[in-house]
């Protein structure tokens, strides 16, 4: 029973080592003002790690949700400042489904693997948001849209929500609905899916319009913060929210994972983030920290799941549709 | 003769003398070869436009190559060039690694001038271009002098290991010893990202209560300071950029941001083709080394 609890606790018990470490080193960490903050800057990748975890599990990736970031972010303020922020808003949503569909597509019926696919969208889109923009940022300072990103309801800021329902929805999906069930069973086993009679397609399709849909949320919030939208932002985040997916414990070859373990991921990388600032830090020696400290990670993960006897192949049926006590 | 006749005769002269000029410098037949690193950025854009149009109003053929930021491309663009017998290749350097082929271009006997970016190793003829050990010095200066000598300044570093974010953290790390009121109570990067800035600026004011100025290495990250400075109501920071992007220099115009510092793209590119003109007409000496004053925009 210890054993399952560190199975599932894991990598929530290296966040809260963190966080002691961190509150032992500076005095300014365990404030409430800082765990807000820190929540806030974690609101953006955690959204688009949410995406990121469902491709995963079908066994996929996504390279492309930096640049989607830009590109809604661009499409949507562009669009807003002629036709209003409501209409805005939903282009970038549709441009970022549409960046998803083409995703989909090319994986599920051209048969490009996921990898190749997504590279190269992630230049593609990253280009056409320069093309849009003609490479400048759009500044918007004025407009209902600033509410996603600036506003606070009660003591708690507008993303930090955001993320939340993000990651509710994202959780009732995989563990409540039909479509939850199949994107296990094709990232588990695609053939056995097939012959099950489950649309691969389909399925592949709908789980990159929805990373695609998410990524454009985060960049919404992001342009709000920012009052403005910048063609080159978002170069890398794909990285941070693929490292949040791996802490969380999901496994890249598909099959198993949870929403929740990539909230934990989320918050270790924001955590030593915000502990590398506040303690300023050499932002060389940063790069060596937070590159160790995701291997150490992942490979205390490796130990303990090969102790309770899963480290090996995943085993699709086995998270999905349970109801997990700690959910959410 | 009366003013008026005098009036034609002089403009006559300066025409016929203006055309010859033109002629001649079409008749010299100056062909140069321009490889510019990239154009999505607003600075490099600017480069090649400088170039464009000095090429165009000294009579001179220019071919223009974009590397796209690929060191591989750039290398196949130059020796495209040296097969076309340019008569000077100008050089924005994507990369060091540029030296080899720029050896070759120098070895077929074609003189190579370079924009900006040094490159070590290559046999180069003229390099114009700021200096950002200079700019960073500078700059530094400025803040130090703003805040009367005394105050806790935070510097924002570019992408770690980048050569302009070194070369400025050089020039500043200079600075801030002659002034002991000054204080650096944070030194951190924010990759010359407005995103990424927003979140370590944030993460700075949680842990900074006085903060007096916010040294950024460039607009992008000035912009994501200010972002987190409105963001947290804190006022009385003076926040400085460098490159002076459109949006940067409107935030200058608003009080928003203390400073930007402009660098001079375009005219780098003009200087670098009369360089280029000078190497082959003899007309000028050409000085190997060139460095472009920049601007301090405050308003």
């Amino acid at each position: 029973m210890s054993r399952r609890l560190l199975r599932d606790y894991g990598s929530l018990l290296g966040l809260l080592l963190i966080g002691a470490v961190l509150s032992l080193l500076s005095d300014r960490f365990l404030t409430a003002s800082n765990l807000i903050n820190v929540a806030r800057q974690v609101s953006i990748n955690a959204i688009v790690a949410a995406g990121m975890t469902i491709v995963i599990i079908t066994g996929g990736i996504d390279l492309s949700v930096g640049s989607t970031i830009a590109l809604a972010g661009c499409a949507a303020l562009l669009v807003a400042r002629p036709a209003g922020d409501v209409v805005g808003m939903l282009a970038g949503i549709v441009v970022a489904a549409g960046v998803g569909l083409l995703n989909g597509a090319l994986i599920a019926w051209g048969r490009v693997p996921p990898f190749i696919t997504t590279l190269a969208t992630m230049t593609v889109v990253r280009g056409v948001a320069l093309v849009l923009t003609n490479g400048e940022p759009i500044v918007k300072t004025e407009g209902p849209y600033l509410w996603l990103g600036q506003a606070f309801i009660g003591p708690i800021p507008v993303p930090i929500l955001l993320m939340i329902a993000t990651l509710l929805a994202a959780h009732w999906f995989l563990s409540r609905t039909r479509w939850g069930t199949y994107v296990y069973a094709v990232g588990g086993n695609a053939e056995a899916a097939r012959l099950a009679g489950i649309s691969l397609a389909g399925i592949q399709i709908l789980v990159y319009v929805l990373g695609g849909v998410l990524a454009c949320l985060a960049g919404l919030v992001l342009a709000a913060r920012l009052s403005s939208a910048q063609p080159n932002t978002g170069v890398g985040f794909e990285l941070d929210a693929i490292a949040a997916v791996v802490l969380g414990g999901t496994s890249l070859m598909g099959g198993e994972g949870t929403i929740w373990g990539t909230v934990v991921g989320a918050f270790i990388i924001g955590v030593l983030n915000n502990g590398f600032n506040l303690m300023n830090v050499s932002p060389f020696y940063q790069l060596i920290a937070k590159g160790g400290v995701i291997v150490l990670a992942v490979l205390v993960d490796q130990a303990i799941k090969a102790g309770t006897g899963r480290g090996g192949p995943a085993v699709p049926s086995e998270d999905r549709g349970e109801p997990r006590e700690h959910s959410g | 003769m009366g003013i008026r006749g005098w009036r034609v005769v002089g403009i006559t002269i300066l025409a016929v003398g203006f055309l010859a000029v033109t002629v001649s410098g079409g008749q010299a037949g100056v062909k140069i070869g321009f490889s510019v690193s990239t154009q999505v950025n607003p600075f490099y854009k600017a480069m090649a436009d400088g170039v464009r149009d000095e090429a165009k109003a000294q009579g001179m053929e220019a071919t223009i190559l974009n590397a796209e930021d690929k060191l591989e491309k750039q290398i196949a663009d130059v020796e495209d060039l040296i097969q076309k017998k340019v008569d000077v290749i100008i050089i924005n350097a994507t990369h060091d690694g540029a030296a080899a082929v720029l050896n070759k271009a120098a070895e077929a006997g074609i003189p190579v001038v370079t924009l900006q970016r040094a490159v070590p190793g290559a046999k180069v003829t003229s390099h114009i271009g700021t200096d950002n050990v200079v700019i960073g010095r500078e700059g530094a200066e400025w803040v130090a002098k703003a805040l009367g000598g005394k105050g806790n300044v935070v510097v924002m570093e570019g992408i770690p290991g980048a050569a302009s974010s070194e070369d400025r953290k050089k020039g500043s790390a200079e600075v801030w010893p002659k002034y002991p009121g000054i204080k650096i109570v944070a030194q951190q990067s924010g990759k010359y990202d407005r995103a990424v800035t927003l979140g370590v600026m944030e993460n700075i004011l949680q842990a900074q209560p006085q903060i007096d100025a916010v040294f950024c290495f460039n607009d992008e990250m000035a912009m994501g300071v200010l972002a987190a400075v409105k963001a947290s109501k804190r006022t009385g920071i003076k926040i400085t950029g460098m490159d002076a992007n459109k949006d940067a220099r409107e935030a200058v115009s608003r009080g928003e941001l203390a400073m930007t510092i402009a660098l001079p793209p375009y005219n780098i590119g003009k200087t670098g083709v009369l360089h280029a003109k000078w190497i082959k007409t003899k007309e000028q000496p050409v000085p190997p080394r060139t460095v472009m004053a920049v601007e301090f925009i405050t308003k």
